[in-house]
This record gives structure tokens, C-alpha cells and sequence, in this order.
């Protein structure tokens, strides 16, 4: 058998490396297929991942993100590490759904500490408003033209941390002298509206300024939501949005959310909230703004099942012509296996040649396989499509040796006579 | 001595449609030593009687008996591995092997180690007058009589004392088919193998010992 085999696969090289090659090329195709359909899910999880979903509170219309006056009691949903409902601590926080919390909260200023700056601008225009990030504050975006700097090292986290820090205008800043230490600083009478009579004193550094001509003096949140705890007893938000954490846990979060907030309703008819003791209300409507990667998430799962949908007739084909190339490659050489057979060669001694020598075209049709693909895309179901189809190749050469070996030697052997 | 004896064989190509009685009790003994020829016309039953003696068909009724032991309790690769051989009117070399390989083939097959099967090929291709030159040509590369020669060559080296040839001269010249027939009758006379030959030939059946006509599937032994 390895007498007849080694011959055969040294005059045949040419015809057995084409074969190879074949195969090779098939189970490459296979991979690049099934490397398509991983690919596509790649990207889902890419967008998944890197696509911002924010939600957004709102009046009921939707028509009002700001100047909302929402209480501490929702501010807590999305900043506090516990998390109860309807008397029951859940297992799982609402804050843990989001993250990039944004909430402004606005109180008003009087300047002590320069009497020439205790009546700048009108009252009313005083306004110092808390901001967990400059993104919390829409006036202070860079599509409105407005540029920030900062005088410290990592300024935009310092305003987000619960130090007393403040950026305020540039043309505010003029106003100012720095300290024998360089810093700016300002002493602030804070109140909860222009005209109220009670006020907190509090000191805080200047840590940046901005390029537009206003008077508001922008601070840190937590700082501002102190104040407002003193003052009047309760926290309140001009507005609240945030980011959610991991898009995969929308439809959760979702849940979540209806527990506390209505969907918006152009009508501005009010929701009833369930499993209320009492009925009641809900104040406040929350948008989930995650159509880009609905229609992103949605275009690229319609392609995957498409492609998934495709996989099994492209495998199939696959194996067809595999199966025809090897019984083909064999059915060709029925003269010679016949020459074999009626010498005294054994019926399996020929089919094991077979066998042996196609396990050889096999071997070298792995590795140009993988030597096209470049070793990408080899997920474990890619490599049971590339076995198939040597399996496919095997089964071909199998079969046509039975019928080879089936038919009368003799009769091969006269057939050309 | 008595090395085939046909004992009232027939077979019949039986398919759907019909069924063709291609041998009809046909009982002969073939001696050692001695060259038959198998005339008749096409269709005749010669090739499917040849066929029966090499085992590549079994008999539908009768025997055929190889050295007294009957060839349907025999295993037919050994038996056509060890004891006899079939030569064929298209040579039917292997043509992806050299010469020297295509006549090591059966040897290897009966287990012979490689250096001896080698030494025996170079032998039994000098006596047929093949020299080293011809030992690594392909067979493509051969005449018709020196490829004949090949597969006689393969028959000789491997020792088969039954030689059966179908219309070995079918495809050669005139010279060549002298040469081929005077080689089967040494090979009958010299080495004391059967030699059975199918032909239409009637110089190569006036070369033989015994002839038998095979008319419609019987066999008549030749007034020779």
C-alpha cells in the first residue's frame, strides 16, 4: 500500500496539489464566511459598547429638560449606591444602570469679599449654578461658541468632585485679583432666589474661566446641593440626565424607570403610577434617546441573520463540491486500482491507499487554508466547517473507491479495449 | 500435471432484461508446461472463460479446480497475488510507476523485501532484453512491445506459474508479436508454467500446443 501511495502522490503532485489547494480554498471561503457572520456580531458588540445612550428627564410633554425642579427624592434614583422600592431594598441599584450623572442646580449670589463687586450686574443675573460637568450645562458647549481653561491640572474633574471650586466669565475674572498664593478667590453670599433674605457664606477658588460675557458663576454640584440643604431643608435639580452604563441592560433599565417615571405624552395627560398606595401621579417623564443604536444594532443583526441564514447552503455547496472533487479525483483512476485489484491487491488495501493518499492532499490543503485566512477569524465553528469539508472529500474518495472497487476489474480494464 | 481442471462451468451475464449464457459446460484440464490458445469470434465466450481461470469471475454452476482444491473455497486475491496472472492486450502498467517499479509491484504485494523484489525485476527485465536504461522510464515512454514485455516481465518476475493472457498481441506489429509469443512459450516450456492464451490470431493459436475453439460458449478442442 505505501509502495503504490508513494508513487502515486510523487507523479501525481501536480493533480494532488490542486486538489489540495481546492480544499484549501473551500475551507478558506468557509472560514471568510463564518468570519463575516462573527464579524457582524464584533460589530453589535462594538456599538453596544461604544454607542452613548443617555436618558433624559423631562416634563410630561417632553417638551422641558431644564428649570424642572426635580426633588432630592429622584436625584437619589441615580446617584445613591441603595436603591428601594415600594418599601423593599433591591437587589440591584438604579445608579448602577448609568453613569456621567448630570445635574445643574441653580442658587443665587451676592459678592462679599470686594464691596466693588458686592452689585455686579443685577440680581436676578446672579446666578451661581452647581454642575456635575460642564455638559450638565448646555450654555457652556462648545457648539454655542464657548471655550474653557482651566488654571489647575485636571480642572474638569475638580468641578465634578465635591471641592468648592468655580469657573467663572473672562470678563468676570478681569475683575479679580489673585492672592498672594496665585489663586483667584471669592467670598459668596449664597441664597435660594434673588430676593430671599437668608444667605450661606462660602469661600471658593476660581479654577477656570470661560469665553462669553455672563455673570454665573459655575460650581461644583455637590457644592451648590449642600447649600440648598441648608438654606431650604431639600435639594432640587434644574435637570438631570445621564448615560447609560452597559447598552446591553436597556430593556432592564427600562423596567426600572417605569416605576418612577411616565413616558412623554404630547398631551401632557398624567400617568398614574403603579402599585401606588395611594393614587398618584407622575411628576416627571424619562426618555431612553438610543435610536442610533437601535438602527445601528438593528441594521447589523439583519445582515448576521442574512449571513446566518446563507451559512448552511454555503456549507452545503461546500461539501457537494468536495464530495464530487474526491470521487472524482478517485473515479478517474478506476483503470489503475483495477490494474491493482486483479494483480491480487486486497479490495481494502486498495480503498486504505485511498485513503492514505488523500489524508496527504488533506494535510497540505490545512495549512494553504490557513496560510489565505491568516490565521483570522478561527472561532471553533469555523474549524467544524473546514473539517466538514474535508470529511466531504474523504466521503467522495470513499465512495468512489466502492464503486471502482465494485465493478468487476476485468470489466475496467476492457472497457478501453 | 494436472494444474486447472474445469469441471462442466457455465456462467451466464444476467442483467434486468435478459440473460446471456456466455459459457456453457465447458470441461478441459490445463497440464504444466504446455501453451493454449483460446480461438473463437467475438462473443464467443473466450475473455469470460479466460476471466473464470483468473478468478475475477466465479462460476454460476461446475468447478474449476487449481491444483485439485476448488477456486470458490480459495481467497481470489491470494490467489491471483501468488498463482496466477493476467496479462492484457493494453499492457495495463501502472503509468505513474517506472518500469522497474511496475514489475517490483506484485512482489511488494506477496511481501517480498524491497531489495530483493529489485534484484529479481532487473533480472527478468535483462532476460527480456529491457536493460538498466529502461529501468526508471515511465511506461509512456515505451513502445507497445516493450510494454508488453513490462507485463510479462511483471508476470515472470513475480513466479506465477499460471499465465493467462487476453489477445496480448492484439496491439503489436508483426516482429514484436513474434517476440511475445515466443517468450509466452518459453515461458510454457522452459519454466513449466500453464500458459493459456486468448487470440484471434491464427499465427500466435499455430504457435500453441493445444488449441480450443470456443463457439457459443462451448468449448471444442482443436484437431491440433
Amino acid at each position: 500500500m505505501i509502495f503504490y501511495v508513494t508513487r502515486r502522490i510523487r507523479r501525481n503532485a501536480g493533480k494532488g496539489f490542486a486538489m489540495a489547494i481546492l480544499l484549501g480554498f473551500l475551507g478558506w471561503f468557509l472560514l471568510l464566511f463564518n468570519g463575516f457572520i462573527t464579524q457582524k456580531q464584533i460589530e453589535i458588540d462594538h456599538a453596544y459598547e461604544t454607542m452613548p445612550v443617555s436618558v433624559v428627564i423631562s416634563n410630561l410633554q417632553g417638551t422641558q429638560t431644564d428649570n424642572l425642579w426635580i426633588p432630592e427624592s429622584v436625584i437619589d434614583y441615580f446617584i445613591r449606591d441603595s436603591y428601594s422600592y415600594l418599601g423593599k431594598q433591591e437587589p440591584v441599584a438604579f445608579s448602577s444602570y448609568v453613569k456621567d450623572v448630570k445635574i445643574k442646580s441653580t442658587l443665587y449670589y451676592t459678592i462679599t469679599a470686594n464691596p466693588a463687586l458686592a452689585d455686579k450686574g443685577e440680581a436676578e443675573n446672579q446666578k451661581i449654578v452647581g454642575i456635575t460637568s460642564t455638559a450638565a450645562e448646555p450654555a457652556l458647549s462648545q457648539t454655542e461658541g464657548v471655550q474653557i481653561r482651566y488654571f489647575v491640572q485636571d480642572g474638569e474633574a475638580k468641578l465634578g468632585s465635591g471641592e468648592p471650586v468655580c469657573i467663572v466669565s473672562e470678563s468676570f475674572l478681569d475683575s479679580l485679583t489673585m492672592d498672594a498664593d496665585g489663586k483667584y478667590r471669592m467670598v459668596l453670599q449664597v441664597h435660594t432666589s434673588p430676593d430671599a433674605n437668608e444667605a450661606k457664606t462660602i469661600t471658593v477658588e476660581i479654577i477656570g474661566c470661560y469665553t462669553k460675557a455672563d455673570n454665573t458663576i459655575y460650581c461644583s454640584w455637590n457644592t451648590v446641593a449642600e447649600i440648598q440643604k441648608l438654606l431650604s431643608g431639600e435639594i432640587v435639580a434644574d435637570s438631570l440626565e445621564a448615560t447609560i452604563r452597559d447598552n446591553r441592560e436597556l430593556d432592564a433599565f427600562r423596567v426600572l424607570l417605569k416605576r418612577h417615571f411616565a413616558e412623554v405624552n404630547p398631551t401632557g395627560e398624567p400617568t398614574p403610577i403603579p402599585n401606588a398606595p395611594v393614587l398618584s401621579y407622575f411628576r416627571y417623564a424619562a426618555t431612553i434617546h438610543d435610536q442610533h443604536l437601535q438602527q445601528t444594532v438593528g441594521s447589523l443583526s439583519q445582515n448576521m441573520r442574512t449571513l446566518q441564514l446563507l451559512l448552511p447552503v454555503v456549507v452545503v455547496l461546500a461539501l457537494i463540491i468536495a464530495f464530487f472533487a474526491g470521487f472524482l479525483y478517485v473515479y478517474v483512476q478506476k483503470k489503475p486500482l483495477a490494474v491493482a485489484r486483479s494483480l491480487g491487491t486486497s479490495k481494502n488495501t486498495v480503498l486504505l491507499s485511498i485513503v492514505l493518499e488523500n489524508l496527504v492532499w488533506i494535510a497540505v490543503g490545512v495549512p494553504v487554508c490557513l496560510g489565505l485566512l491568516r490565521l483570522m477569524y478561527m472561532g471553533h465553528r469555523g474549524l467544524t466547517c473546514v473539517a466538514a469539508v474535508n470529511f466531504g472529500f474523504l466521503a467522495g474518495t470513499w465512495i468512489a473507491g466502492y464503486v471502482v472497487c465494485g465493478k468487476k476489474a476485468y470489466y475496467s480494464l476492457k472497457e478501453d479495449e | 500435471m494436472c494444474v486447472l481442471s474445469l469441471q462442466q462451468v457455465s456462467f451466464a451475464y444476467r442483467t434486468r432484461y435478459q440473460t446471456v449464457y456466455a459459457v456453457k459446460e465447458v470441461s478441459c484440464a490445463l497440464e504444466a508446461g504446455a501453451l493454449y490458445a483460446l480461438v473463437g469470434k467475438s462473443g464467443s465466450g473466450k475473455t469470460t472463460l479466460l476471466s473464470l481461470l483468473a478468478g475475477l469471475e466465479k462460476p454460476d454452476t461446475g468447478k474449476i479446480l487449481f491444483h485439485g482444491n476448488d477456486l470458490r473455497t480459495m481467497d481470489m486475491d491470494v490467489y491471483r497475488r501468488v498463482h496466477a496472472s493476467v496479462i492484457y492486450q493494453n499492457f495495463n502498467l501502472f503509468p505513474f510507476m517506472t518500469v522497474l517499479e511496475n514489475v517490483m509491484y506484485p512482489m511488494i504485494l506477496n511481501k517480498k523485501a524491497k531489495e530483493q523484489a529489485q534484484t529479481r525485476a532487473h533480472e527478468t527485465l535483462e532476460q527480456l532484453g529491457l536493460g538498466a536504461n529502461y529501468w526508471r522510464r515511465m511506461p509512456a515512454m515505451l513502445s507497445g512491445g516493450e510494454q508488453q514485455r513490462v507485463a510479462i516481465a511483471r508476470t515472470i518476475a513475480n513466479d506465477a506459474k499460471l499465465i493467462l493472457a487476453d489477445e496480448p498481441t492484439g496491439n503489436l506489429d508483426t516482429e514484436n508479436t513474434r517476440n511475445i509469443v515466443a517468450l509466452l512459450k518459453e515461458m510454457a516450456h522452459e519454466h513449466g508454467c500453464t500458459v493459456v492464451v486468448v487470440t484471434h490470431d491464427e499465427d500466435v493459436a499455430n504457435e500453441a500446443d493445444y488449441v480450443y475453439r470456443m463457439d457459443s460458449g462451448r468449448l471444442v478442442v482443436d484437431e491440433k
